[in-house]
């Protein structure tokens, strides 16, 4: 790490943090559109989904939202969904917290609004590359990650208003994208690979199941095929996952 | 879905996403984490991930994509085997969507 004389390690962390982060905003960018432009037609109107994505800040569980309230789902079982689909950021606080655990708790309570897939993945390269402020190069990934979903969920809601075809121009396919590289990137271990196949199998088999209740089976069977498959892995292997 | 519901949902989906994020800053909390739930744990990103791809890519409104042209198929296999071989998530998904996007132009045309 290269620290010039007139930047603090704190200013240099976050800028790196930033800049750990501007090339994943080529999926966040164009899936804040489509979430702003399927908003209205899914019956949330654009205050409500500017709202979202401030206060809510997680694009699965939002696009999943849209899917179950155009299925006139009621608020409850949206409620219970992102719950499950957002078991995993629990994971990623729970993996940050030694690295956090100097950091004051305050700070850390606001440092845990920022914990979306993007900045997990772009603070593990943080803490591989020895960053020593990882607190202010997760703020300046967060406030890259997020500033990028709320202004282009803006610009999809205005777009989504302006030119209707929008929604038919395949930008979902950017979570699609996304979501494969960070997978990918994950795949580190054999049980890691099969908890994927199996979630992905039950996901395809359950999907009929009303109220994304495949979802939650497949995450289940996931998890359990991946622990399983844990067992029957050398012990050295398994413990980098 | 009236007012007062769709406050009622941004609100439960804005407490319960921030408190899964901050669950195990608490103080004393990580502590207490059973390792066998731990263990489980390190298989959740990777399941809920892929368990929202693999719909998404495979089925065209309830039912099986059998289609071989599908462009979300080979613009996701194009996305998985760059980070596979390249380990870079710009290079990975720029390459799905070039993949995406060209095949979904020359199905269309």
């Amino acid at each position: 790490m290269k620290l010039t004389n007139h930047t603090s390690p704190a200013a240099m962390a976050f800028k790196q943090g930033f800049v750990a982060t501007l090339p994943m905003q080529l999926g966040v960018a164009p899936f804040a559109i489509i979430f702003g432009t399927l908003a209205a037609p899914s019956g949330l109107p654009p205050w409500a989904a500017l709202a979202m994505s401030v206060l809510v800040y997680a694009g699965s569980a939002q696009f999943l939202a849209l899917t179950l309230l155009a299925a006139s789902a009621t608020w409850p079982v949206i409620v219970l969904t992102t719950l499950v689909v957002n078991l995993r950021h629990a994971l990623y606080s729970a993996t940050l917290q030694g690295p956090l655990a100097n950091v004051p708790f305050w700070r850390r309570a606001a440092l845990a609004y920022f914990l979306t897939d993007e900045t997990f993945a772009a603070v593990q390269s943080g803490l591989n590359q020895k960053v020593t402020r990882i607190d202010a190069f997760m703020l300046g990934s967060g406030l890259c990650n997020c500033s990028c979903w709320v202004v282009f969920t803006a610009v999809g809601i205005l777009l989504g208003q302006a030119v209707p075809q929008l929604q038919h121009w395949g930008l979902e396919f950017a979570m699609v994208a996304t979501f494969t590289g960070i997978v990918v990137s994950m795949l580190l271990t054999r049980a890691q690979l099969i908890a994927a196949i199996a979630a992905g199998l039950t996901a395809l088999l359950a999907a009929a199941l009303p109220y994304k209740l495949g979802l939650m089976l497949a995450v289940v069977a996931g998890v359990a095929a991946g622990m399983a498959a844990a067992r029957f892995e050398p012990i050295s292997k398994t413990q980098t996952a | 879905m009236d007012i007062l519901s769709i406050c009622l949902m941004l609100l439960g989906m804005a407490l319960v996403t921030y408190g899964l994020r901050l669950v195990f800053f608490l103080p004393g909390v990580g502590d207490k984490l059973p390792p066998r739930l731990r263990q489980a744990m390190v298989y959740v990103p990777v399941a809920v991930l892929t368990a929202i791809v693999i719909p998404e890519v495979f089925l065209h409104q309830g039912q099986l994509n059998t289609n071989l042209t599908n462009p979300q198929l080979w613009g996701m296999l194009a996305t998985g085997v760059v980070m596979w071989r390249s380990k870079r998530l710009l290079l990975a998904i720029s390459a799905g969507m070039l993949v995406y996007y060209l095949l979904r132009y020359f199905t269309q045309h």
